[in-house]
């Protein structure tokens, strides 16, 4: 199963660049204006994008679980 | 709106005897209550009937997710309830025939069944156990809004959302409505905006209660949790 990516509504996105530049590993860019997950395998989820949408664009979807004991 | 693709309903029957309130009503009053249902099908976002509009009637899941809320003029959502199949909403309005108390959302793709006002009202006329089983609903409806209150008023946003995670976790560990969540949507649910629930959960997360494992929010002290949770 792939792992979950953040969401991005490209309906909110006003292109303001500021995700694209927060990015720690650079796996936004933006495209016809719009920003995109260019590189998926590189998302560290770390939520720098989502803090940072002026326009709650982007959102990333998290699991809830009680730790397994080993 | 009514759809092709809308479900079968020769599983009706079936579906209505899985649901608690119609459990035990015997098979006339659900052949009664199947005969006069229409199928509806929404597509996950669709709005099935907006809050402070006039109810047409009972609503049955047979399928999907639905999302109860209210909306605030600013556009700031409170999310109430999420309906999961074999479960009924828009209670309240079908009961006292008043406009909708809340909103209902598609999360998923979505069948569900509408039992008519003016058909609930005949049957349960009809059926004094069918009425009686729906005073049983609302009385749990009312029970579910208690503790609503009860945490709007007495919790903090911290205490909220360790409520949250706990039943969510909970929900996972059973297969009930497991879902996944943004921090916006957990916002809707404890009455509060995004940036604050972030914040709490960094708060929990440094408190060694949580931890972030990528897309997954780990519980790894239940019970300080349940303990930042208790009122």
């Amino acid at each position: 199963m792939s792992l979950p990516l953040p969401i991005i509504d490209p309906k909110r996105c006003t292109g303001c660049h500021r995700c694209v530049d927060i990015c720690p590993t650079r796996a936004l860019d933006q495209i016809g204006g719009k920003a995109v997950l260019r590189y998926p395998d590189l998302c560290t989820y770390c939520t720098a994008c989502e803090d940072v949408c002026p326009t709650d664009a982007i959102h990333l979807p998290f699991a809830i679980v009680f730790a397994r004991p080993a | 709106m009514y759809d092709v693709s809308a479900p079968d309903k020769s599983k009706l029957s079936q579906l209505l005897s899985g649901i608690p309130y119609f459990r035990g009503q015997g098979p006339a009053v659900v052949a009664a209550l199947a005969a006069c249902a229409i199928p509806r099908t929404f597509e996950v976002d669709a709005i099935i009937f907006w809050e402070d509009q006039p109810a047409t009637g009972l609503f049955l899941v047979e399928e999907g997710t639905v999302k109860i809320s209210r909306i605030s003029k600013e556009g700031r959502e409170h999310i109430m309830h999420l309906i999961s199949a074999g479960d009924t909403f828009n209670d309240v309005a079908a009961l006292d025939g008043g406009m909708n108390p809340a909103t209902a959302t598609a999360c998923t793709a979505v069948k569900v069944w509408e039992i008519p006002r003016e058909d609930l009202r005949r049957l349960a006329e009809q059926y004094p156990q069918l009425a009686w089983a729906l005073v049983e609903s609302i009385a749990r409806r009312a029970r579910h809004l208690v503790g609503l209150v009860q945490g709007l008023a007495l919790r903090n946003v911290r205490g909220r959302l360790a409520h949250l995670l706990l039943s969510e976790a909970q929900n996972l560990d059973s297969d009930r409505v497991p879902r996944m969540l943004t921090q916006e949507e957990m916002a809707a649910r404890v009455g509060t905006v995004r940036e604050v629930v972030g914040r709490a959960l960094r708060n929990l997360a440094n408190d060694g209660i949580i931890e972030f494992d990528r897309h997954r929010i780990v519980i790894l002290d239940p019970d300080r949790l349940a303990a930042a949770a208790e009122v």
